[in-house]
C-alpha cells in the first residue's frame, strides 16, 4: 500500500476521475457507483485534515489503506497521473510550404529580407520578374531559419518594385 | 523597530481540548510587560483555564508559547491577545478561528468503525447522515475563511456537535 501523503493524492485524483464517470451517466459512460466520488470524498477529507495536523496520529494508515481500496480501479491512473504521466500529449503539426510562392516588394521587411519560416531545409530557386533572371541560392540569395535574404547586387525592396516566384528545385 | 503583533492558535490532535497559542510577533516594545488572552464564544462567554477571569495571562518573553485546555467541543471563537504595559492595551490583535478537530476524529472513528464492521455502511442514512457531517465542519471552515462569521460557524459546529453527540441515532 503507498504512504499515506500519495494515498490522500490518489483519493483526491481518484475522486476527480469517478465524477467525470459518473458525469457521462450510466447508459453510454463506464459503470461506477455513482455515490464513489462523495464516498471518496467524505473519507478522504477527515485523513487529509488529520495527516496533516499530526502525521503520527495512531490509526491513520489503516484508514488511508481503506481510502485506497475505496478508489479501486482508479487507484492506477491515478497514481499514473500524478507521477506526471496524464493527458498524454499531441505532437504538433509542422506547416508545409506550398510551391511555387508569388511574391512582391510588400512582402519584404527590408531592402533584401523576406520573412519566412517555411523556406528553410528546401532546395530553392527564386525568378525575379523584372531582372528576367533565375537566381540560386548561395549566389544570388541566402535562406535561414527566418526567411530569405537576396543578395543581387543592386536590389532594394524598399525603394524599387519586384515581382518574384519562387520555386522548389528538388 | 515597533513591534508587529500577530500570534496564531493551534489545536491538538491528540488532546483536541488543548489550544497552542504562539507568538509571531516581529520587532520588540520594552514597555511591554504582560500579555493576556481572550477566547470568546460566539454566546459571549469567556474560556479560560481557571475560570475565575475572562482571560489568561501568557508569560512573557514574546517568544513562549502558552498551551490552554479550554474547549470541550468543536467551538469557533474570537481569539484576542492583549500586549499591556501592566494594565495599559498597547496591542492588540483578534482572530476568529475554527476549532474542529472533534468533528474529524469523530469522521475518522466512524471510518475506523467501518472498517471493523464494513455492512454499516448499508445501514439506512448511514452515509447521508455522515456526508451531512462533513459539510456542517466545512460550513464552519468557509463562515470562518470566506466571511468572518462567528455565528454561522458556530451554529455549522452546534448542528456537526449534535450528531456526535447523538451519534447513537445517526450512525
Amino acid at each position: 500500500m503507498p504512504s499515506i501523503a500519495l494515498t490522500i493524492q490518489i483519493a483526491d485524483v481518484s475522486q476527480l476521475l469517478a465524477s467525470a464517470d459518473v458525469a457521462k451517466g450510466s447508459l453510454f459512460g463506464q459503470k461506477v457507483d455513482p455515490r464513489l466520488p462523495i464516498m471518496l470524498y467524505v473519507e478522504n477529507e477527515p485523513l487529509k485534515k488529520i495527516y496533516t495536523a499530526d502525521p503520527t496520529y495512531s490509526g491513520l494508515q489503516e484508514i488511508a489503506d481503506y481510502v485506497y481500496a475505496l478508489c479501486g480501479r482508479y487507484a492506477a491512473k491515478a497514481t499514473n497521473i500524478i507521477n506526471g504521466g496524464g493527458g498524454g500529449s499531441v505532437a504538433p503539426i509542422t506547416p508545409t510550404q506550398n510551391f511555387p510562392i508569388y511574391i512582391t516588394s510588400s512582402d519584404f521587411t527590408t531592402a533584401t529580407f523576406y520573412p519566412n519560416t517555411r523556406l528553410f531545409g528546401n532546395s530553392i530557386a527564386i525568378f525575379v520578374n523584372e531582372l528576367n533572371q533565375y537566381f540560386f541560392e548561395g549566389t544570388g540569395f541566402t535562406v535561414d531559419a527566418t526567411g530569405m535574404t537576396v543578395l543581387i547586387p543592386g536590389f532594394d525592396a524598399s525603394q524599387y518594385t519586384y515581382n518574384i516566384i519562387i520555386e522548389k528545385v528538388s | 523597530m515597533p513591534l508587529s503583533v500577530s500570534f496564531t492558535a493551534t489545536q491538538s490532535v491528540a488532546n483536541p481540548n488543548q489550544i497552542t497559542l504562539l507568538d509571531t510577533s516581529t520587532g520588540s516594545d520594552s514597555s511591554i510587560t504582560v500579555r493576556r488572552v481572550y477566547i470568546q464564544t460566539a454566546e459571549g462567554t469567556y474560556l479560560t483555564g481557571d475560570g475565575t477571569v475572562d482571560y489568561d495571562l501568557w508569560p512573557l518573553p514574546l517568544a513562549t508559547g502558552i498551551t490552554l485546555d479550554v474547549l470541550t467541543e468543536a467551538t469557533a471563537p474570537n481569539v484576542r491577545v492583549d500586549w499591556m504595559d501592566n494594565n495599559t492595551i498597547v496591542y492588540t490583535d483578534t482572530v476568529l478561528y475554527d476549532f474542529d478537530i472533534q468533528i474529524y476524529l469523530a469522521l475518522i472513528g466512524l471510518t475506523q468503525t467501518q472498517l471493523s464492521s464494513p455492512a454499516i455502511v448499508q445501514d439506512t442514512n448511514y452515509y447521508n447522515n455522515k456526508i451531512q457531517l462533513m459539510v456542517n465542519v466545512k460550513d464552519s471552515e468557509t463562515a470562518v475563511t470566506y466571511n468572518d462569521d462567528i455565528y454561522l460557524a458556530q451554529s455549522s459546529l452546534d448542528r456537526a456537535n449534535y450528531m456526535i453527540e447523538n451519534s447513537q441515532y445517526y450512525f
